[in-house]
């Protein structure tokens, strides 16, 4: 388990520039993430899941907020927003903070044992953690 | 893991789940060339669409979004290679050449059929 804090950690906390240019070229916003989850699959998850105000969404598995800050920001929905590495959900938390989006909220949780109570979202969302 | 997002479900509250997977119908080497190409994890015993049924889900929809994939894996690659001077001097040599082998082998495992990538939707029954 250390080591995959350790990979997270390094990966996460690498900021900006040449970084930041691949990830916008390559998925269309910028989120320290380096998956294959394109704008574009934002937004049919945001049409998919009727995201907008008023709907709880929890992203589980969220790296440092993509996608779910993202869905939060352009939907209007509240998320909340869950991942085990530390620096990647810090991450998020400033990016949440940045936007002045007090719709968001991060638990550091694990998706086998959530901390939430049943029957407490509308809508969950995961990209590339069940494979 | 789906059982416990099932009970976080309000009633007819959905489930969206993007995920790299064995393309089906695979025979035995395929499916064993298809987990050393693709992500940890990408073999399942099972296929999503029966995981999320046995998890007390309704399936909604699966959309195949594999030619996205490929095409987004080739990106990454395509990206990182045009800056290759600068990325490396950031990741390092031996990140610099996992990922580029990644790549290849990415892009080669979905044009071969081995790998596809998509978007299962399911509702709380």
């Amino acid at each position: 388990m250390e080591d995959v804090f350790d990979r997270f950690r390094e990966a996460y906390g690498r900021d900006g520039g040449v970084l930041a240019e691949i990830e916008a070229a390559v998925t269309g916003a910028v989120y320290g993430a380096n998956g294959y989850t394109t704008r574009r699959h934002a937004d049919l998850l945001a049409e998919r899941l009727a995201l907008g105000p008023g709907r709880r969404l929890l992203d589980v598995g969220t790296g440092c907020g993509w996608p779910g800050i993202y869905l939060a920001e352009t939907t209007g929905c509240d998320v909340v927003l869950t991942d085990v590495p530390f620096e990647g959900l810090r991450r998020a938390v400033a990016r949440a903070h940045s936007l002045g989006l007090e719709r968001a909220a991060v638990v550091a949780s694990t998706g086998e044992s959530p901390p939430f109570a049943a029957a407490s979202f509308d809508a969950i969302c995961s990209t590339d953690v069940l494979c | 893991m789906l059982r416990a997002q099932r009970r976080l479900l309000r009633r007819s509250g959905r489930l969206a789940c993007l995920v790299i997977e064995v393309a089906p119908r695979l025979d035995r080497a395929g499916r064993r060339r298809a987990a050393r190409c693709g992500p940890p994890h990408v073999a399942t015993s099972s296929s999503y669409a029966s995981l999320l049924r046995s998890a007390g889900f309704g399936m909604v929809d699966a959309i195949d979004l594999t030619e996205d994939y490929r095409e987004t894996a080739a990106a990454w690659r395509r990206e990182r290679l045009a800056r290759a001077d600068e990325y490396r001097s950031v990741v390092g040599e031996a990140v610099f050449a996992d990922r580029m082998s990644a790549g290849v082998t990415a892009v080669r495992a979905i044009e071969q059929g081995l790998l596809r990538r998509t978007l299962y939707l399911a509702s709380r029954r």
